[in-house]
């Protein structure tokens, strides 16, 4: 449940910007590469994980599938969080808080700025 | 009819196996098959000039135990056994049948096959029986324990040969 709301985020998000991929910026195709790269990983797990270990000649080898989606699961969840921060820092109750700072700031600094010396 | 170890399991279950073993480990033989009609045998029906098929070359897993020195009648002898465990897939997609009798060549070595063993099946179910349905498991491997022999018996490569060479300057005493 947890997993589809995450996913869902996603789609949200790209629908109600209506974004297309060309379009995206380099920054956010390299975070859709890491979270296909996720599911991929998620996927291969799953498969793996069918059989916890194989037969082969004489032998077995056990398989990684856990420890993939473990990684892919925890990979995933930090990719949300940091998706989360980085629209939550560009939304525009954010952006008005920055400039309000920064004119703040700009405030201060200007205050300690000596006058000039009036000679009558 | 079972879950598991369908035809598609049974070859992600190959496809597994042959990364690990062909691109991974990479241990490789030649394997040579002893070639019956044109071995003739003595009056104790010992085939004592044996004639093989050329070496086919087969990735396998190798289990050797240490060399060993047994002092016999006529002097020491080098002694090895080793356990050569093949996937049965690569037997037949070289149309080869394994017997025992047969030469497996590795590290500088020959070893002859004492016995064979083809009982890792998996799922339970092989699908050459006819009760077992052609659907599901599968008869993963052949493995094959071997004594070391030595090259002078078998007429694989040429052992004993001289070379005329005049112009050596071995140092003396040798």
């Amino acid at each position: 449940m947890e997993t589809m709301e995450k996913e869902s985020l996603v789609i949200i998000v790209m629908y109600h910007y209506n974004l297309t991929y060309k379009e995206i910026n380099s920054v956010g195709k390299q975070w859709i590469w890491k979270y296909a790269a996720a599911l991929a990983k998620e996927l291969l797990g799953a498969i793996r994980s069918k059989y916890s270990s194989i037969p082969i000649p004489n032998s077995e080898v056990s398989l990684d599938g856990s420890t993939l989606k473990s990684e892919a699961a925890s990979e995933k969840e930090y990719l949300i969080t940091q998706l989360r921060e980085t629209l939550e820092a560009t939304s525009r109750h954010k952006q008005l808080e920055m400039k309000r700072e920064e004119s703040e700031n700009l405030q201060q600094s200007l205050n300690r700025v000596p006058l000039k010396i009036y000679i009558g | 009819m079972p879950l598991f170890a369908g035809a598609r399991d049974i070859s992600l279950i190959e496809k597994l196996n042959e990364e690990l073993i062909n691109s991974v480990i990479q241990t490789e033989i030649y394997y040579y098959k002893l070639i019956l009609d044109e071995t003739d045998d003595n009056i104790y029906g010992e085939g004592l000039d044996k004639r093989y098929y050329a070496g086919v070359k087969l990735p396998s897993l190798i289990d050797r135990s240490n060399q060993a020195y047994v002092e016999e009648a006529y002097g020491v002898d080098l002694q090895q056994t080793a356990l050569f465990s093949f996937l049965r897939k690569e037997f037949t997609n070289k149309s080869l049948v394994p017997e025992v009798g047969d030469i497996i060549e590795w590290d500088k070595a020959y070893f002859e096959i004492d016995s064979m063993v083809d009982n890792q099946i998996i799922g339970g179910k092989d699908p050459d029986y006819s009760l077992a349905g052609c659907e599901h498991g599968s008869s993963h491997s052949i493995i094959c324990q071997c004594h070391m022999t030595r090259m002078s018996r078998l007429n694989i490569e040429d052992v004993r040969y001289g070379v005329d060479t005049p112009d050596y300057n071995f140092p003396k005493g040798i």
